[in-house]
Protein backbone atom coordinates (compact mmCIF):
# COMPACT_ATOMS: atom_id res chain seq x y z
CA UNK A 1 0.00 0.00 0.00
CA UNK A 2 2.91 2.65 1.02
CA UNK A 3 6.24 2.00 0.28
CA UNK A 4 9.40 4.46 0.79
CA UNK A 5 12.43 4.00 -0.85
CA UNK A 6 15.64 5.44 -0.07
CA UNK A 7 14.09 8.94 0.47
CA UNK A 8 16.14 11.11 1.56
CA UNK A 9 14.79 15.11 2.85
CA UNK A 10 16.76 18.23 3.88
CA UNK A 11 14.69 21.73 5.12
CA UNK A 12 16.79 24.75 4.36
CA UNK A 13 16.74 27.01 6.84
CA UNK A 14 18.16 30.47 5.28
CA UNK A 15 20.82 30.76 2.48
CA UNK A 16 23.75 28.45 3.92
CA UNK A 17 21.98 26.33 6.75
CA UNK A 18 20.48 23.09 5.81
CA UNK A 19 18.75 20.58 8.36
CA UNK A 20 18.24 17.17 7.27
CA UNK A 21 15.00 15.50 8.23
CA UNK A 22 15.05 12.24 6.77
CA UNK A 23 18.10 9.95 5.56
CA UNK A 24 17.72 6.77 3.40
CA UNK A 25 14.15 6.31 4.72
CA UNK A 26 13.07 2.94 3.43
CA UNK A 27 9.31 1.95 4.48
CA UNK A 28 6.82 -0.04 3.39
CA UNK A 29 3.15 -0.36 4.83
CA UNK A 30 0.94 -3.41 3.54
CA UNK A 31 -2.75 -3.33 2.81
CA UNK A 32 -4.82 -3.83 5.82
CA UNK A 33 -1.88 -3.40 8.29
CA UNK A 34 -1.65 -0.87 11.32
CA UNK A 35 1.62 0.78 10.95
CA UNK A 36 2.42 3.27 14.12
CA UNK A 37 5.36 5.46 13.38
CA UNK A 38 7.17 6.48 16.82
CA UNK A 39 10.12 8.71 17.80
CA UNK A 40 11.44 11.26 19.68
CA UNK A 41 10.44 14.84 18.82
CA UNK A 42 11.91 16.32 15.42
CA UNK A 43 12.85 12.50 14.59
CA UNK A 44 11.04 13.27 11.15
CA UNK A 45 7.92 11.59 11.98
CA UNK A 46 5.75 14.44 10.64
CA UNK A 47 8.26 14.90 7.58
CA UNK A 48 7.30 11.30 6.42
CA UNK A 49 3.82 11.96 6.71
CA UNK A 50 3.81 15.40 4.85
CA UNK A 51 6.37 13.47 2.08
CA UNK A 52 3.51 10.77 1.72
CA UNK A 53 0.61 13.32 1.03
CA UNK A 54 2.78 15.45 -1.43
CA UNK A 55 2.67 18.54 0.82
CA UNK A 56 6.63 18.11 0.53
CA UNK A 57 9.09 16.79 -1.86
CA UNK A 58 11.81 14.54 -1.13
CA UNK A 59 15.23 15.32 -2.20
CA UNK A 60 15.98 11.55 -3.63
CA UNK A 61 14.13 8.33 -3.30
CA UNK A 62 10.66 7.72 -4.36
CA UNK A 63 7.00 7.37 -2.36
CA UNK A 64 4.39 5.24 -3.51
CA UNK A 65 1.06 4.53 -2.78
CA UNK A 66 -0.73 1.90 -3.93
CA UNK A 67 1.87 1.74 -6.78
CA UNK A 68 0.92 5.54 -8.07
CA UNK A 69 3.75 7.85 -7.17
CA UNK A 70 2.75 10.27 -4.43
CA UNK A 71 3.77 12.87 -6.53
CA UNK A 72 0.52 11.98 -8.63
CA UNK A 73 -3.06 13.19 -6.68
CA UNK A 74 -4.94 10.37 -7.97
CA UNK A 75 -3.20 8.26 -5.38
CA UNK A 76 -4.33 9.95 -2.65
CA UNK A 77 -8.41 9.34 -3.86
CA UNK A 78 -8.59 7.20 -1.31
CA UNK A 79 -6.41 8.28 1.69
CA UNK A 80 -8.08 10.06 4.66
CA UNK A 81 -5.43 12.91 6.82
CA UNK A 82 -5.35 13.61 10.10
CA UNK A 83 -3.07 16.20 11.14
CA UNK A 84 -1.25 16.99 14.07
CA UNK A 85 -2.52 19.89 15.99
CA UNK A 86 -5.19 20.28 13.11
CA UNK A 87 -6.34 24.18 12.62
CA UNK A 88 -10.03 23.83 10.59
CA UNK A 89 -12.25 26.25 9.29
CA UNK A 90 -13.77 27.77 12.57
CA UNK A 91 -16.04 29.87 10.49
CA UNK A 92 -18.02 27.04 9.59
CA UNK A 93 -20.02 24.52 11.59
CA UNK A 94 -19.36 21.23 11.60
CA UNK A 95 -22.06 19.97 9.17
CA UNK A 96 -20.66 22.24 6.78
CA UNK A 97 -16.92 21.54 7.05
CA UNK A 98 -17.78 17.67 7.10
CA UNK A 99 -19.78 18.91 3.32
CA UNK A 100 -16.85 20.52 1.86
CA UNK A 101 -14.61 17.78 3.23
CA UNK A 102 -16.76 14.83 0.76
CA UNK A 103 -17.21 17.53 -2.13
CA UNK A 104 -13.66 17.46 -2.00
CA UNK A 105 -13.22 13.74 -2.52
CA UNK A 106 -16.29 13.84 -4.87
CA UNK A 107 -19.32 12.47 -2.67
CA UNK A 108 -22.65 12.88 -3.49
CA UNK A 109 -24.92 15.29 -1.73
CA UNK A 110 -26.85 12.10 -0.14
CA UNK A 111 -24.19 10.43 0.64
CA UNK A 112 -22.01 12.45 2.42
CA UNK A 113 -25.36 13.57 4.56
CA UNK A 114 -25.51 10.00 5.90
CA UNK A 115 -22.06 9.36 6.39
CA UNK A 116 -21.55 13.05 8.60
CA UNK A 117 -25.27 11.86 10.65
CA UNK A 118 -22.90 8.83 11.33
CA UNK A 119 -19.49 10.06 12.32
CA UNK A 120 -20.63 12.94 14.20
CA UNK A 121 -22.93 10.38 15.85
CA UNK A 122 -19.87 8.23 16.71
CA UNK A 123 -17.82 11.04 17.80
CA UNK A 124 -20.68 12.48 20.18
CA UNK A 125 -20.35 15.47 18.44
CA UNK A 126 -24.38 15.88 16.97
CA UNK A 127 -25.39 17.81 19.54
CA UNK A 128 -23.23 20.53 18.28
CA UNK A 129 -23.33 19.72 14.42
CA UNK A 130 -24.58 22.63 13.36
CA UNK A 131 -22.69 25.33 16.25
CA UNK A 132 -19.81 27.08 15.01
CA UNK A 133 -16.56 25.54 15.28
CA UNK A 134 -15.12 28.43 16.66
CA UNK A 135 -17.03 27.75 19.59
CA UNK A 136 -15.34 24.19 20.45
CA UNK A 137 -13.55 22.99 22.47
CA UNK A 138 -10.27 21.46 21.46
CA UNK A 139 -11.18 18.19 22.08
CA UNK A 140 -14.08 18.68 19.94
CA UNK A 141 -11.78 20.27 16.37
CA UNK A 142 -9.62 16.78 17.22
CA UNK A 143 -13.15 15.28 17.01
CA UNK A 144 -14.43 17.25 13.90
CA UNK A 145 -10.97 17.17 11.94
CA UNK A 146 -10.90 13.16 12.37
CA UNK A 147 -14.85 13.29 10.94
CA UNK A 148 -13.59 15.25 8.13
CA UNK A 149 -10.59 12.88 7.14
CA UNK A 150 -12.98 9.71 7.35
CA UNK A 151 -15.67 11.30 5.90
CA UNK A 152 -14.87 9.25 1.96
CA UNK A 153 -14.53 6.06 4.17
CA UNK A 154 -10.88 6.15 2.83
CA UNK A 155 -8.77 2.93 2.61
CA UNK A 156 -5.54 4.48 4.10
CA UNK A 157 -6.00 6.35 6.95
CA UNK A 158 -3.44 8.99 8.14
CA UNK A 159 -3.51 9.86 11.45
CA UNK A 160 -0.77 12.30 12.91
CA UNK A 161 -0.41 12.18 16.70
CA UNK A 162 -4.53 11.21 16.64
CA UNK A 163 -4.51 11.44 20.59
CA UNK A 164 -3.40 15.09 20.80
CA UNK A 165 -5.76 17.47 22.90
CA UNK A 166 -8.02 15.01 23.68
CA UNK A 167 -9.28 14.18 27.38
CA UNK A 168 -9.66 10.55 28.87
CA UNK A 169 -13.05 10.24 26.97
CA UNK A 170 -12.40 11.26 23.53
CA UNK A 171 -9.17 9.59 23.75
CA UNK A 172 -11.32 6.53 24.38
CA UNK A 173 -13.20 7.19 21.21
CA UNK A 174 -10.81 7.94 18.85
CA UNK A 175 -8.98 4.61 20.20
CA UNK A 176 -12.20 2.93 19.51
CA UNK A 177 -12.51 4.21 16.01
CA UNK A 178 -8.99 3.09 15.23
CA UNK A 179 -9.70 -0.34 16.28
CA UNK A 180 -13.16 -0.27 14.07
CA UNK A 181 -10.93 0.67 11.55
CA UNK A 182 -8.69 -2.07 12.14
CA UNK A 183 -11.19 -4.25 11.92
CA UNK A 184 -13.08 -3.34 8.77
CA UNK A 185 -9.38 -3.96 7.27
CA UNK A 186 -8.33 -0.39 6.53
CA UNK A 187 -4.70 0.76 6.41
CA UNK A 188 -3.44 2.87 8.72
CA UNK A 189 -0.84 4.87 9.88
CA UNK A 190 -0.38 6.53 13.11
CA UNK A 191 2.40 8.63 14.63
CA UNK A 192 2.16 9.18 17.61
CA UNK A 193 3.94 9.47 21.25
CA UNK A 194 1.27 7.33 23.31
CA UNK A 195 3.22 3.93 23.08
CA UNK A 196 0.59 2.24 25.10
CA UNK A 197 -2.04 2.90 22.05
CA UNK A 198 0.33 2.28 19.67
CA UNK A 199 1.49 -1.26 21.01
CA UNK A 200 -2.49 -2.02 21.40
CA UNK A 201 -3.73 -0.83 17.63
CA UNK A 202 -1.00 -1.58 15.82
CA UNK A 203 0.29 -4.89 13.72
CA UNK A 204 3.89 -2.91 13.08
CA UNK A 205 5.76 -0.36 14.29
CA UNK A 206 8.77 1.95 13.12
CA UNK A 207 11.04 3.56 15.47
CA UNK A 208 12.70 6.65 13.33
CA UNK A 209 15.31 8.59 15.36
CA UNK A 210 16.59 12.02 13.96
CA UNK A 211 15.72 11.34 10.48
CA UNK A 212 16.45 7.65 10.20
CA UNK A 213 14.13 4.25 10.66
CA UNK A 214 16.25 2.95 13.38
CA UNK A 215 14.00 -0.36 13.86
CA UNK A 216 11.14 -1.58 12.60
CA UNK A 217 9.02 -5.01 13.20
CA UNK A 218 5.76 -6.86 14.27
CA UNK A 219 4.13 -5.44 17.37
CA UNK A 220 3.36 -9.10 18.83
CA UNK A 221 6.66 -10.16 18.21
CA UNK A 222 7.89 -7.73 20.99
CA UNK A 223 9.98 -9.44 23.60
CA UNK A 224 9.88 -6.24 25.90
CA UNK A 225 7.64 -3.61 26.23
CA UNK A 226 7.64 -1.21 23.46
CA UNK A 227 8.85 1.73 25.76
CA UNK A 228 11.44 0.33 27.21
CA UNK A 229 12.67 -0.62 23.17
CA UNK A 230 11.91 2.88 22.55
CA UNK A 231 13.99 3.82 25.37
CA UNK A 232 16.87 1.49 24.05
CA UNK A 233 17.28 2.61 20.27
CA UNK A 234 16.76 6.28 21.25
CA UNK A 235 19.77 5.46 24.05
CA UNK A 236 21.70 3.81 20.88
CA UNK A 237 21.56 6.40 18.72
CA UNK A 238 23.32 8.48 20.74
CA UNK A 239 20.35 10.33 22.47
CA UNK A 240 20.50 11.05 25.71
CA UNK A 241 17.73 13.37 25.59
CA UNK A 242 14.72 14.57 24.03
CA UNK A 243 15.09 17.09 21.38
CA UNK B 1 -14.55 20.12 -6.40
CA UNK B 2 -13.82 23.65 -8.13
CA UNK B 3 -17.47 25.01 -6.99
CA UNK B 4 -16.53 23.38 -3.23
CA UNK B 5 -13.30 25.55 -2.99
CA UNK B 6 -15.27 28.62 -4.46
CA UNK B 7 -18.03 28.32 -2.23
CA UNK B 8 -15.97 27.55 1.09
CA UNK B 9 -14.28 30.91 0.30
CA UNK B 10 -17.27 32.82 -1.05
CA UNK B 11 -19.04 31.88 2.68
CA UNK B 12 -15.22 32.59 4.27
CA UNK B 13 -15.41 35.98 2.81
CA UNK B 14 -19.17 36.57 3.99
CA UNK B 15 -18.44 35.54 7.33
CA UNK B 16 -16.04 37.84 7.49
CA UNK B 17 -16.82 40.69 9.75
CA UNK B 18 -14.31 42.75 7.98
CA UNK B 19 -16.59 42.63 5.12
CA UNK B 20 -19.58 43.90 6.90
CA UNK B 21 -17.22 46.95 8.38
CA UNK B 22 -16.12 47.93 5.18
CA UNK B 23 -19.51 47.83 3.24
CA UNK B 24 -20.96 49.75 6.29
CA UNK B 25 -18.05 52.39 5.37
CA UNK B 26 -19.10 52.46 1.49
CA UNK B 27 -23.01 53.07 2.66
CA UNK B 28 -21.89 56.26 5.46
CA UNK B 29 -19.55 57.05 2.45
CA UNK B 30 -22.24 57.62 0.01
CA UNK B 31 -24.79 58.45 2.29
CA UNK B 32 -22.26 61.43 2.91
CA UNK B 33 -22.17 62.14 -1.11
CA UNK B 34 -25.59 63.67 -0.78
CA UNK B 35 -25.10 65.94 2.48
CA UNK B 36 -21.98 67.07 0.33
CA UNK B 37 -24.16 67.83 -3.08
CA UNK B 38 -26.11 70.41 -0.55
CA UNK B 39 -22.83 71.96 -0.10
CA UNK B 40 -21.86 72.70 -3.68
CA UNK B 41 -23.09 75.02 -6.39
CA UNK B 42 -22.77 74.06 -9.59
CA UNK B 43 -21.88 70.64 -11.34
CA UNK B 44 -23.33 68.62 -7.89
CA UNK B 45 -23.91 65.49 -10.36
CA UNK B 46 -20.08 64.76 -11.75
CA UNK B 47 -18.80 65.63 -7.86
CA UNK B 48 -21.45 62.99 -6.75
CA UNK B 49 -20.40 60.52 -9.49
CA UNK B 50 -16.93 61.23 -8.65
CA UNK B 51 -17.16 60.99 -5.35
CA UNK B 52 -19.08 57.72 -4.96
CA UNK B 53 -17.00 55.97 -7.61
CA UNK B 54 -14.37 56.27 -5.58
CA UNK B 55 -16.41 55.26 -2.58
CA UNK B 56 -16.79 51.75 -4.00
CA UNK B 57 -13.63 51.61 -5.11
CA UNK B 58 -11.61 52.02 -2.02
CA UNK B 59 -14.56 49.64 -0.56
CA UNK B 60 -13.86 47.49 -2.84
CA UNK B 61 -9.95 47.74 -2.49
CA UNK B 62 -10.37 47.11 1.21
CA UNK B 63 -11.49 43.89 0.59
CA UNK B 64 -9.05 42.52 -1.46
CA UNK B 65 -6.50 44.24 1.05
CA UNK B 66 -7.85 42.72 4.13
CA UNK B 67 -10.38 39.23 3.12
CA UNK B 68 -8.69 38.33 -0.77
CA UNK B 69 -5.10 38.82 0.74
CA UNK B 70 -5.40 36.73 3.88
CA UNK B 71 -7.34 34.05 2.70
CA UNK B 72 -4.71 31.94 0.88
CA UNK B 73 -1.88 33.46 3.42
CA UNK B 74 -3.95 32.27 6.55
CA UNK B 75 -4.63 28.95 4.80
CA UNK B 76 -0.98 27.93 4.62
CA UNK B 77 0.19 29.45 7.75
CA UNK B 78 -2.52 27.73 9.79
CA UNK B 79 -2.07 24.69 7.46
CA UNK B 80 -5.77 24.59 6.64
CA UNK B 81 -4.97 23.77 3.27
CA UNK B 82 -3.71 20.29 4.15
CA UNK B 83 -7.49 19.35 4.52
CA UNK B 84 -8.29 19.88 0.40
CA UNK B 85 -4.30 18.87 -1.07
CA UNK B 86 -4.37 15.53 1.37
CA UNK B 87 -6.67 14.68 -1.27
CA UNK B 88 -6.93 13.95 -4.79
CA UNK B 89 -7.10 17.59 -5.72
CA UNK B 90 -4.97 19.11 -8.08
CA UNK B 91 -3.34 22.31 -6.60
CA UNK B 92 -4.21 24.47 -9.89
CA UNK B 93 -7.80 23.75 -9.19
CA UNK B 94 -7.94 24.60 -5.26
CA UNK B 95 -5.50 28.08 -6.22
CA UNK B 96 -8.69 28.70 -9.21
CA UNK B 97 -11.65 27.65 -6.87
CA UNK B 98 -9.65 29.89 -4.18
CA UNK B 99 -9.80 32.57 -6.50
CA UNK B 100 -13.04 31.60 -8.17
CA UNK B 101 -14.40 32.53 -4.65
CA UNK B 102 -12.80 35.85 -4.18
CA UNK B 103 -14.07 37.21 -7.57
CA UNK B 104 -17.94 36.09 -6.29
CA UNK B 105 -17.25 37.87 -3.13
CA UNK B 106 -16.08 41.07 -4.78
CA UNK B 107 -19.24 40.59 -7.37
CA UNK B 108 -21.57 40.18 -4.42
CA UNK B 109 -19.75 43.65 -2.97
CA UNK B 110 -19.37 45.18 -5.90
CA UNK B 111 -23.43 44.65 -7.08
CA UNK B 112 -24.58 45.86 -3.58
CA UNK B 113 -21.91 48.95 -4.30
CA UNK B 114 -23.33 49.61 -7.47
CA UNK B 115 -27.12 49.42 -6.30
CA UNK B 116 -26.18 52.13 -3.68
CA UNK B 117 -24.20 54.16 -6.26
CA UNK B 118 -27.26 54.24 -7.99
CA UNK B 119 -29.67 55.06 -5.72
CA UNK B 120 -27.21 57.95 -4.31
CA UNK B 121 -26.99 59.50 -7.88
CA UNK B 122 -30.57 59.00 -8.01
CA UNK B 123 -31.76 61.05 -4.82
CA UNK B 124 -29.15 63.44 -5.60
CA UNK B 125 -30.94 64.34 -9.62
CA UNK B 126 -34.08 64.00 -7.66
CA UNK B 127 -32.91 66.95 -5.07
CA UNK B 128 -30.96 69.16 -7.32
CA UNK B 129 -32.30 68.41 -11.15
CA UNK B 130 -30.68 71.72 -12.79
CA UNK B 131 -27.50 70.99 -11.56
CA UNK B 132 -26.62 67.35 -11.71
CA UNK B 133 -25.43 67.87 -15.01
CA UNK B 134 -25.02 65.29 -17.85
CA UNK B 135 -23.72 61.91 -15.95
CA UNK B 136 -24.62 58.76 -17.28
CA UNK B 137 -25.40 56.06 -15.22
CA UNK B 138 -24.95 53.53 -17.76
CA UNK B 139 -21.46 54.55 -17.59
CA UNK B 140 -21.49 54.56 -13.73
CA UNK B 141 -22.76 50.93 -14.36
CA UNK B 142 -19.64 50.11 -16.34
CA UNK B 143 -17.37 52.19 -14.44
CA UNK B 144 -18.50 49.32 -11.31
CA UNK B 145 -17.73 46.78 -14.10
CA UNK B 146 -14.38 47.46 -14.49
CA UNK B 147 -13.44 48.50 -11.03
CA UNK B 148 -14.79 44.98 -10.35
CA UNK B 149 -12.37 43.84 -13.19
CA UNK B 150 -9.29 45.79 -12.05
CA UNK B 151 -9.88 44.21 -8.16
CA UNK B 152 -10.30 40.62 -9.88
CA UNK B 153 -6.74 41.52 -11.29
CA UNK B 154 -5.57 42.65 -8.29
CA UNK B 155 -6.98 39.36 -6.29
CA UNK B 156 -4.86 37.26 -8.59
CA UNK B 157 -1.48 39.45 -8.31
CA UNK B 158 -2.28 39.00 -3.99
CA UNK B 159 -2.36 35.15 -5.00
CA UNK B 160 0.79 35.27 -6.53
CA UNK B 161 2.34 37.38 -3.82
CA UNK B 162 1.05 35.03 -1.17
CA UNK B 163 2.95 32.29 -1.90
CA UNK B 164 6.24 34.03 -2.42
CA UNK B 165 5.87 36.35 0.40
CA UNK B 166 7.05 35.23 3.76
CA UNK B 167 4.03 36.28 5.56
CA UNK B 168 0.65 37.97 5.16
CA UNK B 169 1.83 41.46 6.20
CA UNK B 170 4.35 41.41 3.21
CA UNK B 171 1.90 39.98 0.72
CA UNK B 172 -0.68 43.48 2.25
CA UNK B 173 2.50 45.80 1.35
CA UNK B 174 3.44 44.16 -2.21
CA UNK B 175 -0.58 44.07 -2.97
CA UNK B 176 -0.66 47.91 -1.84
CA UNK B 177 3.28 48.91 -3.57
CA UNK B 178 1.35 47.74 -6.53
CA UNK B 179 -2.02 48.93 -6.38
CA UNK B 180 -0.31 52.28 -5.88
CA UNK B 181 1.82 52.14 -8.75
CA UNK B 182 -0.11 50.90 -11.32
CA UNK B 183 -2.74 53.32 -10.72
CA UNK B 184 -0.25 56.21 -11.10
CA UNK B 185 2.60 55.06 -13.90
CA UNK B 186 0.15 56.17 -16.65
CA UNK B 187 -0.09 59.77 -15.42
CA UNK B 188 3.64 60.28 -14.32
CA UNK B 189 4.62 58.77 -17.84
CA UNK B 190 2.33 61.32 -19.44
CA UNK B 191 4.17 64.10 -17.26
CA UNK B 192 7.44 63.14 -18.57
CA UNK B 193 6.90 62.62 -22.06
CA UNK B 194 5.07 66.26 -22.10
CA UNK B 195 8.37 67.08 -20.32
CA UNK B 196 11.37 69.26 -22.02
CA UNK B 197 14.15 66.03 -22.34
CA UNK B 198 16.66 68.39 -20.05
CA UNK B 199 14.10 68.45 -17.12
CA UNK B 200 14.00 64.66 -16.20
CA UNK B 201 17.06 62.81 -16.02
CA UNK B 202 17.26 59.78 -17.76
CA UNK B 203 17.24 57.49 -15.19
CA UNK B 204 13.66 58.23 -13.51
CA UNK B 205 12.81 58.25 -17.41
CA UNK B 206 14.26 54.58 -17.69
CA UNK B 207 12.55 54.02 -14.10
CA UNK B 208 8.80 55.22 -14.65
CA UNK B 209 9.03 53.69 -18.14
CA UNK B 210 9.95 50.22 -16.29
CA UNK B 211 7.40 50.55 -14.02
CA UNK B 212 4.83 51.64 -16.62
CA UNK B 213 5.45 48.06 -18.34
CA UNK B 214 5.91 45.97 -15.03
CA UNK B 215 2.93 46.89 -13.13
CA UNK B 216 -0.65 46.48 -14.55
CA UNK B 217 -2.20 49.56 -15.90
CA UNK B 218 -4.53 50.39 -12.99
CA UNK B 219 -5.52 53.75 -15.18
CA UNK B 220 -7.06 52.18 -17.90
CA UNK B 221 -9.81 50.64 -15.66
CA UNK B 222 -10.83 54.03 -14.11
CA UNK B 223 -14.33 55.43 -15.93
CA UNK B 224 -14.54 58.22 -13.10
CA UNK B 225 -14.06 61.11 -15.05
CA UNK B 226 -15.68 59.71 -18.41
CA UNK B 227 -18.95 58.82 -16.57
CA UNK B 228 -18.94 62.13 -14.72
CA UNK B 229 -19.04 63.83 -17.57
CA UNK B 230 -20.80 61.94 -19.46
CA UNK B 231 -18.26 61.23 -22.28
CA UNK B 232 -18.62 58.77 -25.13
CA UNK B 233 -16.69 55.57 -25.06
CA UNK B 234 -16.17 53.42 -27.65
CA UNK B 235 -16.98 49.72 -27.81
CA UNK B 236 -13.43 48.77 -29.25
CA UNK B 237 -11.82 51.00 -25.92
CA UNK B 238 -14.32 48.82 -23.37
CA UNK B 239 -13.56 45.71 -25.71
CA UNK B 240 -9.78 45.82 -24.83
CA UNK B 241 -10.02 47.07 -21.35
CA UNK B 242 -12.03 43.74 -20.93
CA UNK B 243 -9.29 42.14 -22.43
CA UNK B 244 -6.64 43.55 -20.84
CA UNK B 245 -7.86 42.91 -17.69
CA UNK B 246 -8.73 39.06 -18.53
CA UNK B 247 -5.93 38.21 -19.86
CA UNK B 248 -3.55 39.99 -17.31
CA UNK B 249 -5.19 37.65 -14.23
CA UNK B 250 -4.86 34.53 -16.49
CA UNK B 251 -1.29 35.63 -17.09
CA UNK B 252 -0.87 36.50 -13.33
CA UNK B 253 -2.67 33.46 -12.56
CA UNK B 254 -1.02 30.77 -14.20
CA UNK B 255 2.05 31.84 -12.77
CA UNK B 256 1.01 31.38 -9.57
CA UNK B 257 -0.22 28.29 -10.64
CA UNK B 258 3.37 27.38 -11.45
CA UNK B 259 4.63 28.63 -8.55
CA UNK B 260 2.00 26.94 -5.98
CA UNK B 261 2.75 23.08 -7.70
CA UNK B 262 6.44 23.63 -6.54
CA UNK B 263 5.74 25.44 -3.05
CA UNK B 264 6.57 23.12 -0.20
CA UNK B 265 3.82 23.24 2.38
CA UNK B 266 5.96 22.43 5.60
Amino acid sequence: MIKFNDVCKTYRLDRQKKVTALTGLTLSVAPHEVFGCIGPNGAGKSTTIKLLLDLIRPDSGSITINGQSASNEASRAQVGYLPENPYIYDFLTASEYLGYAGRLSGMSTAAIKQRSEELLAKLKLEQAANRRISGYSKGMQQRTAIAAALIHDPELVVLDEPMSGLDPLGRKLIFDLIAELKQQGKTVFISSHVLTDIERLCDRVGIIVQGSLLYQGDVSGLAIPLEDLFLRVVAEAGISEVK
Amino acid sequence: MLQAIAWITFLEGLRNKAVYGITLLAGLMMTFTVALSSMIMRDVGKVATDFTLSSATFAALLVVLFVGVTILARDMERKTIYLALSRAVPRARYLLGRFCGLCLLQAAIMLLLLLASLATLLLVRQLYPSFFGTVSLGLVGLAHLFVLLQMWLLTALSMLFSLVASSSFVTFLLTTLTWLIGSSTQEVKQLIEASSPEQIAPVVKGLVWLAYYLFPNFALFDLKATAAHGLAISGQSIFFTLLYGTGYSVAILSLAVVVFKHKELA
